[in-house]
């Protein structure tokens, strides 16, 4: 496994900025990120986007439209209240992976008023503050220190490897062949990884090599 | 004049004859119980083995949260519950016939569960809904 360094990072201040949308108000804070390290988007080989209010409206793709479209990879993600962590994640882990040397991540989003979530909607009459509250703070406020999903028995470690389960229960966490699991790479795997890597240095997209940044330009274009 | 109510909740059975009560699914291998229909067990993961069963009507105070500001419409404060039934199942509902005030409600306190008006409240075309609450269990 590779290791994984934020080598940048910025963000823009609060607000609402109705006259602005939303790939703008998360280019500004890419472009800052990017000049915090001074690296620029023909550095980055993959972007991960974070938006929950335009979650199927490749938000990513408009920030790159904004910033420059070279063409990389794109993952939108919206992962509710986690979707700004889990975009950082999936950055990281590509990372770790080695799929990619630099990568940039980003989070944007363009809030409405008011308490965010409440069991609203549905059939009949809304069920918010008549069955408990589905509103955030409170949903929040309910969780206790430990996982619910533990406590009922459905979060537990998954059952060792076994040959002949019990039952004969699918488990797709069991990788193949008696691989561990969080073993850091399949043979077969790593063997793609490497290819990349060897498309990526003839792009010269890495970071550290000597004149590469002009060709990277070039290459971005 | 006794009104017809409509369950508040697909998961809230109003029999013909009989009382009201919860429903949840039960998985046929490991006797797991859960909220909401599913069709493999969530727990030991056997397929096609879930059918319904009746929720038990005690359980302990998992966690709450007293709510002091809502959308318009909706009086505080009130007391948002998470209960653990007896069975085992988590549920949320309002804690009632308690005071809102974190002194007064201890965790894992034992609770009720008790059927009643859905709080006035009415659909647009006029039907009233019966609706399921938490209520302290009386000390015997």
């Amino acid at each position: 496994m590779t290791d994984a360094y934020v080598v940048g990072v910025d963000m823009i201040k609060f607000g609402r900025f109705p006259e602005r949308t939303v790939p703008e108000i998360g280019a500004e804070a890419a472009l800052l990120a990017l000049d915090d390290c001074g690296l620029t988007i023909q550095h980055m080989e993959a972007l991960y986007c974070g938006n929950l209010g335009q979650a199927s409206g490749m938000v990513g793709q408009r920030i790159l439209q904004q910033i420059g479209q070279t063409g990389i990879p794109v993952v939108n993600v919206s992962n509710a209240c986690a979707t700004g962590a889990t975009a950082f994640r999936e950055a990281w882990a590509a990372v770790k992976a080695g799929l990619y040397d630099c990568v940039l991540a980003v989070g944007v989003e363009q809030m409405g008023k008011g308490l965010l979530g409440g069991t609203g909607g549905g059939t009949g009459i809304p069920k918010e503050g008549l069955l408990g509250s589905g509103t955030m703070p409170a949903v929040f406020a309910e969780v206790r220190h430990h996982l619910r999903a533990v406590r009922q028995g459905v979060g537990e470690e998954p059952p060792p490897l076994d040959p002949e389960p019990e039952g004969h229960v699918p488990d797709r966490d069991t990788p193949r062949n008696g691989d561990e699991r969080r073993d850091d790479r399949l043979p077969q795997h790593q063997a793609h990884v490497l290819g990349e890597r060897r498309r990526l240095r003839r792009r010269g997209d890495l970071l550290g090599e000597e004149g590469q940044g002009a060709r990277a330009h070039e290459a971005g274009r | 004049m006794s009104e017809k109510r409509l369950p508040v909740v697909e998961y809230l059975k109003i029999p013909d004859d009989g009382e009201p009560y919860l429903e949840g699914h039960k998985c046929g291998n490991c006797s797991a119980i859960f909220l909401g229909a599913r069709s493999v067990c969530s727990k030991c993961g056997a397929r096609d083995q879930m059918s319904t069963t009746r929720l038990s009507n005690k359980g302990k105070l998992y966690s709450y949260s007293i709510v002091h500001r809502s959308f318009p419409g909706i009086e505080v404060p009130y007391i948002s519950a998470i209960v653990d039934l007896e069975d085992g199942v988590a549920i949320k509902g309002n804690l009632v016939d308690t005071e809102p005030d974190p002194t007064k409600i201890k965790f894992d306190m034992p609770v009720d569960v008790v059927f009643a008006d859905a709080l006035g409240r009415k659909d647009r075309d006029g039907n009233s809904y019966l609706s399921f609450f938490f209520k302290p269990s009386s000390k015997s």
